[in-house]
């Protein structure tokens, strides 16, 4: 929990907090949710439909997104395609990498459940084993519009957030 | 309108402000959730595998000064270009004194391959 | 399907028949029966009759016998011949064949990881795909797999034993120039490469085990996830394999249709790579271009197929169903639109000096190593060796269409480009005259309503945008394959990397894995 983390739950309990904090929440939330960088995770096939939801048609640019090749300067993990049991300790790794507050959209049936390999002796069923999920994106693979719907669910998720709260989160 | 140093002094503290309020803002507003993976240093996924102190080739620092040098150069040539006009012929003279000094320096630099990166 | 097939045995193999050696004749070339003593002497035989490229190699757990199962293709006769080694079940062995064709080196890995077969002489006998301690080899008949969520520890390169002066970096799996989840652990002295050693397998998800589990048409959703900006010619090898196996010909309309999305899918592949090789280079906005021609094209796949990706569209007989009203004219203005975009971004990059100097002279494969280490595709054409499996080993309905085959000789990066963007003008002719050759008719062969080929084995392969893709089906009279082999171009071309990358800067490196385009779907499988 930051300064501000602990400053807001004493201003929640004096009386009238809610409207002091209300506006600083929603300016804040404005700002992470108009700028989610993510970590260009591609894994698989659903790689290929995020570049081209970024690319020319889809342009995820004009919502702020940004995909940026370091975890260190990102907030959001897109994880973009199977998560084989190889690859599992490397995306563990590289999400306790990145800096706070952090969200992880699994794109793609693979990294809601393994998809269409879930008998596989290979395959993590689901990236959720391995790091918290905020946003499931289905679809094999999702349609670019899918993806931005998803994106939008996460950026309503930001929007309910609050300083007060700011201990729950990632 | 203070002189020409004020202004110039007004403009660095406005900036320092500007830096100093965007850090300290930043660190008010933002969860503090340690973590030991977060101070390794990233190598595409796997635990670093060897330090990066170690001995780097000479070739990397021979290519920085040079680039120092010559940007240095530059930076000394915009107000040269800016006040250009007011200056006559003198000024003319000494910056081609001086980058001629300079361009000595790299001609020396060149035949001694010290742009080449092999 | 190849036409090379001759029914009788070549004349300089059926000396080789012996008390050990068994030489017959198959649908698809000769097939000889060794054993693992006699395999050094029939490699040899068979290296001096010609068979000097490396098509396939692998093993097969099931039916009985545990056996090495390889085939070798002859450039100049067109030929093929299959090898059968039946080895051991415990503690088999087998010597290797990399002295005859050293593309074998990852074949054998990649036998050893999955199926335990050791290979006597192989130099680097080590996991190809699966981790150093995985327990176990996953394609054997009776394999018990451990649980895929519980993870092991991982095994890192050890870098203490370096010289003075080198360092070990990890590019990768993690990285956004690898394009996928390839891992290359580097040697580096300074900016100059002195080892490049690919990991690969962060993408092994298993399909050629779970094919096993799957009935024949159910396979065909797992091809489209193995070269994935590829769509349909994924399904293409796999489903030209199962109609060898049943005695099924597509009707010509299918054949007509499965050339013009074929050729569509590689225009859209060479797109992704144009568009993501100029942005390794530096040059982004042609990324955004190629991306925009690209949403075009899966436009009009997307009209026919439904799906713009994954596409699963080709059925075992023919394609399920007919094009839309209207598809040839949207397609006429596809092919009429691309060519002046062409010309545009081969002027903005190989008329580019900067372009110039970063590709030209950059990843030279000399057109003698092409064919040692099973290099097809652009790749191979770039070097000077006119191999295209459409004109070479010829399938459908190519055989009556005129194309030229894309051909460069000095095998560099350039030459690459080169080579691809004349294929993708190449392509558009393709389907322009495909679109002419259209006449009402069927679209899917009469199959029997559950697929249960007799027992046997067939190959079936194809010209893909990255090369040589075939695929190989084993069955054993149930409804389901006993084994399905897919053979990637990607895996293969990517061993030649280490070779390509020695004495480059870094920077090189990431243009060089560029130019050999791989896919990590295909590689890993």
């Amino acid at each position: 929990m930051g300064v501000a983390g602990k400053a807001a739950e004493i201003v929640l309990k004096l009386p009238g907090g809610g409207v002091v904090l209300g506006p600083v929440d929603y300016v804040l939330n404005w700002a992470r949710a108009s700028s989610m960088w993510p970590m260009g995770f591609g894994l698989a096939c659903c790689a290929i439909e995020m570049m081209s939801t970024a690319a020319s048609r889809y342009d995820l640019d004009r919502l702020g997104i940004f995909f940026r090749p370091s975890p260190r300067q990102s907030d959001v993990m897109l994880v973009a395609g199977t998560v084989t049991t190889k690859m599992a300790p490397y995306v563990r790794r590289l999400y306790d990498q990145m800096p706070s507050p952090k969200y992880v959209v699994a794109m793609g049936g693979c990294a809601i459940s393994g998809g269409p390999f879930p008998d596989s002796y290979s395959v993590v069923q689901g990236v959720d084993k391995i790091i918290p999920v905020d946003v499931y994106i289905p679809g094999c693979p999702p349609r670019p519009e899918n993806l931005i719907n998803g994106l939008l669910a996460l950026q309503r998720k930001i929007h309910g957030e609050s300083l007060a709260r700011q201990g729950e989160q990632a | 309108m203070p002189s020409g140093y004020g202004v110039v002094a007004i403009f660095s503290l406005v900036g320092l402000a500007f830096v100093a309020a965007a850090l300290i803002v930043a660190r008010i507003l933002r969860p503090h959730r340690p973590h030991p993976t977060k101070a390794e240093t990233y190598e595409c996924g796997p635990a670093p595998s060897q330090p990066a102190w170690h001995q780097f080739p000479v070739r990397y620092y021979l290519f920085a000064l040079l680039f120092v040098l010559f940007d240095v150069e530059a930076a000394f040539l915009f107000p040269w270009a800016v006040a250009f006009r007011k200056l006559g012929i003198y000024a003319v003279v000494e910056a081609v004194v001086f980058i001629a000094i300079l361009a000595l320096g790299l001609a020396y630099a060149w035949r001694k391959d010290a742009l080449k990166w092999e | 399907m190849s036409e090379a097939t001759t029914p009788l045995v070549p004349a300089g193999l059926a000396g080789l028949q012996g008390d050990a050696v068994t030489v017959a004749a198959g649908p698809q070339g000769a097939v000889i029966t060794t054993t693992p003593e006699r395999l050094p002497e029939v490699c040899r035989r068979l290296r001096e009759q010609g068979f000097d490229y490396l098509a396939d190699f692998t093993a097969v757990s099931h039916p009985e016998p545990l056996r090495v199962v390889f085939r070798v293709w002859s450039t100049t006769a067109r030929q093929f011949a299959q090898v059968v080694v039946p080895v051991e079940q415990a503690q088999p062995v087998c010597p290797t064949i990399t002295p005859f064709w050293p593309a074998a080196a990852w074949q054998e890995r990649e036998v050893w990881d999955l199926f335990g077969i050791r290979f006597a002489g192989n130099l680097d006998l080590r996991r190809i795909l699966l981790p150093e301690n995985w327990p176990g080899h996953p394609l054997l008949a009776d394999y018990q797999a451990p649980d895929p969520n519980h993870l092991l520890p991982t095994i890192e390169p050890d870098p203490s034993n370096l010289p003075e002066g080198q360092t070990l970096i990890n590019f990768g799996p993690q990285h956004p120039s690898t394009h996928g989840v390839l891992r290359l652990v580097v040697t580096l002295a300074g900016e100059e490469i002195m080892a490049v050693d690919p990991v690969l397998g962060y993408l092994h998800r298993g399909i050629e085990k779970l094919a096993e589990s799957r009935t024949y048409p159910q396979v065909i959703p797992y091809t489209d996830r193995l070269d994935y900006v590829s769509g349909v010619l994924n399904n293409w090898p796999y489903v030209l394999a199962v109609e060898s196996l049943l005695g099924v010909t597509p009707p010509r309309r299918a054949e007509l249709i499965r050339v013009i999305l074929g050729e569509l899918a590689r225009i859209t592949s060479h797109l992704v790579w144009l568009g993501t090789f100029a942005n390794d280079v530096g040059a982004t906005s042609v990324f955004l271009y190629c991306f925009r021609e690209r949403e075009r094209a899966l436009d009009l796949m997307e009209e026919v197929t439904g799906a713009r990706q994954t596409i699963s569209f080709f059925r075992i007989g023919g394609v399920p169903y007919d094009l839309p009203e209207g598809f040839a004219e949207r397609t006429r203005d596809f092919t009429r639109y691309l060519r002046p975009r062409l010309d545009e971004y081969d002027a903005l990059l190989t008329g580019n000096r900067i372009f110039i100097a970063r590709a030209q002279g950059v990843g030279v494969l000399k057109g003698a190593d092409v064919l040692p280490w099973a290099v097809s595709g652009p790749m191979a054409r770039a070097s000077g060796v006119a191999i295209d499996l459409r004109r070479s080993d010829p399938y459908s309905v190519y055989p009556e269409i005129d194309f030229a085959v894309a051909l460069e000789k000095e095998g560099d990066l350039l030459a690459r480009t080169r080579v691809r963007m004349t294929e993708m003008r190449e392509s558009a002719r393709i389907i322009e005259q495909a679109l002419e050759m259209l006449e009402p008719g069927p679209v899917l062969a009469k199959v029997p309503r559950q697929i249960k080929p007799e027992p046997g084995a067939a190959y079936g392969r194809i010209e893909s945008a990255r090369g040589d893709y075939s695929a190989f089906v084993v069955s054993d009279g149930t409804p389901k394959p006993a084994r399905v082999r897919f053979r990637s171009p990607s895996f293969a071309n990517l061993q030649v990397l280490p070779m390509l990358c020695r004495g480059a800067k870094v920077a090189d490196l990431i243009a060089i894995l560029g130019g050999v385009d791989i896919i990590l779907g295909e590689v890993d499988r």
